[in-house]
């Protein structure tokens, strides 16, 4: 296990942010946290980075303890914060210089290639110049640039237009195919579903949820109206479909793996207006946080 | 401890600052010498004879020295413009250094680098103090090419300023510890400002008071102005060199260099500070 914590738990007096909270990354996984506002994700994220002394338990990365040990752990790790902020003293050309000077393994030819070439951006603008979109994307750059073992991206696609989230879903797949670990933020589901392999759910400061992408995209839901009476279950269906009845004679059916086996069954129903669909991450999401 | 990196983003961030500072130190101090060419000192000491004798307490020198062309230029060392450049740029890298960073936002992403957050407060720190060296080195200068360019009437070695140029960046060396500590505590640069503010007045009327109010002397000893004395170090070359002098028999006053380390030791105690409660405080997201 590359990131791991044991109960990890930060309270500012009676408020506590993040309540024993066990969860672990294993090298080369990108590992999405979802939850809304509130919920300890950067909170979460802070804490791995070494930002906040934690009330109990622990957190490591690579075996280093997060808050004792964090320049150590710096070494490993590339951080882009929720609202990064760069120097406004500066300029483009400069910052770049300054996060990979500051670091060994910081390359320059790399992070002007990604700011200029990939998000278009003018490298002798001044930052004070540039618009939110534009410094989140030089902070992408230079947070990429980096080649560190763990990339920690605190919703990063925020302010961002829908090319360049694509381009940002791009790079953190280029990421895991160089077999890098990527821990990813976001409020944005598909994002979330479509760069992550395994989505972590959180709600006021506690998991809630652990799922990975593979096994949420086998499950399925059949909606349908019962048009008769509705036989006994297969017995090799129990405990894997779930059958529930609603009003008017409506028929959900959620199976959690393979959908050919139950086809056949379903053939045989009294069933009229079939709907299958993929749960997907949403469904999950809204079973955690609905009206919030 | 430190990086190549830091230093450079320190320098950029406060360079047209220094700048600009630095120019007017230089500028004001040459003006001094200057202007002090278009008085006769023997008119001079007429006009403050006839100044009520309080006002005399509140000056570090008499009015004789005072009177005397070395007096008077040295009296441009704790003019208040010269005073509010050493201040300003104390004060404002000082606050720079914790509050200002978390206040942009931009420590988030300074101490995501691997380096330590001990490094970051020494590298602003060694900048600032070297501006403020850099400052009273300017006024110096202001003063030296002063009197190499004006003719004045009596010939003054310009070493004998060196004392007072001293004790300036002293008092910035302390202010800018104790900025630097503030701000290692606090979120926000305005608050850290306001705090040092307030102290720096209340300091600044403990002194008067001090000077003014008999019985209150003591109070010196708590105003950090008391061991700004630069006029008082000019021409009085053994206290200026000295820790401690013997004003009297058995009493002993501190010397310029006790002054100046004074004033340097409580602000590297400052730092100390800064160092140790920033290392240890939770950072706060970005605001």
């Amino acid at each position: 296990m590359y990131v791991e914590t044991h109960s990890l738990t930060k309270r500012y007096g009676s408020f506590t942010a993040l309540a024993d909270f066990s969860f672990h990354v294993n090298r080369g996984e990108v590992v999405g946290l979802l939850g809304p506002n509130g919920a300890g994700k950067t909170t979460l994220l802070r804490m791995l980075l070494g930002y906040l002394r934690p009330t109990s338990g622990s957190a490591s990365i690579d075996g280093l303890d997060c808050y004792r040990q964090s320049l150590a752990v710096h070494r490993r790790v590339s951080y882009l914060p929720g609202e990064a902020r760069l120097f406004r003293t500066m300029r483009c050309r400069e910052v770049i210089d300054f996060f990979t000077r500051v670091r060994r393994d910081g390359s320059r030819r790399r992070a002007e290639a990604l700011a200029a070439e990939r998000f278009g951006l003018d490298l002798s603008r001044p930052v004070a110049a540039m618009s939110t979109g534009m410094r989140q994307k030089l902070a992408l750059a230079v947070t990429l640039a980096v080649d560190t073992a763990l990339v920690i991206l605190d919703e990063p696609t925020s302010n961002l237009d829908p090319t360049v989230r694509a381009d940002v879903g791009a790079l953190v797949a280029e990421a895991r195919a160089a077999g890098r670990t990527v821990i990813f933020s976001s409020h944005v589901i598909s994002e979330v579903e479509q760069v992550c392999d395994r989505v972590l759910i959180l709600r006021a400061g506690t998991l809630v949820h652990t799922q990975t992408i593979a096994e949420l995209r086998r499950k399925h839901r059949i909606r349908a109206q019962l048009t008769g009476d509705f036989p006994p279950m297969p017995d090799s269906f129990n405990g894997h479909v779930a059958v529930s009845h609603g009003h008017n004679g409506h028929l959900t059916i959620e199976t959690p793996g393979e959908l050919s086996g139950l086809l056949g069954w379903l053939a045989t129903l009294p069933l009229a207006e079939v709907q299958i669909e993929s749960v997907g991450l949403q469904a999950l999401y809204d079973q955690y946080h609905s009206g919030e | 401890m430190t990086n190549v990196a830091l230093w450079k983003k320190s320098l950029i961030e406060c360079r047209w600052l220094l700048l600009a500072c630095v120019v007017f130190m230089f500028g004001v101090h040459w003006l001094r010498v200057w202007i002090s060419s278009f008085f006769s000192m023997r008119d001079l000491e007429t006009m403050l004879s006839l100044l009520p004798a309080p006002i005399e307490q509140l000056l570090p020198v008499s009015y004789t020295q005072m009177a005397t062309t070395a007096g008077q230029i040295a009296a441009e060392y704790d003019d208040p413009v010269v005073l509010l450049l050493m201040t300003v740029w104390a004060i404002s890298r000082g606050s720079d250094t914790v509050s200002g960073e978390l206040n942009r936002g931009t420590m988030e992403m300074v101490l995501a680098q691997p380096v330590t957050r001990t490094s970051v407060v020494a590298t602003q720190g060694i900048v600032t103090l070297s501006g403020a060296a850099v400052l009273a080195l300017a006024a110096w200068l202001g003063t030296c090419t002063g009197l190499a360019t004006v003719t004045l009437e009596t010939k003054i070695d310009p070493r004998v300023f060196l004392p007072a140029a001293l004790n300036l960046f002293a008092l910035g060396a302390f202010l800018a510890g104790l900025s630097t500590m503030v701000s290692a505590g606090t979120n926000y640069r305005a608050r850290t400002i306001g705090i040092v503010g307030g102290f720096y007045a209340v300091s600044m009327v403990v002194k008067i008071v001090s000077r003014m109010a008999p019985g209150w002397e003591w109070l010196a000893y708590t105003s950090f102005f008391t061991p700004f004395e630069p006029q008082l170090l000019v021409g009085d070359t053994a206290r200026a060199w000295a820790m401690r002098v013997e004003t009297a028999p058995g009493v002993f006053e501190l010397g310029g260099m006790g002054y100046d380390s004074v004033l340097v030791g409580l602000g590297l105690i400052c730092y100390l500070i800064a160092g140790m409660v920033f290392v240890r405080r939770d950072l706060p997201a970005p605001l």
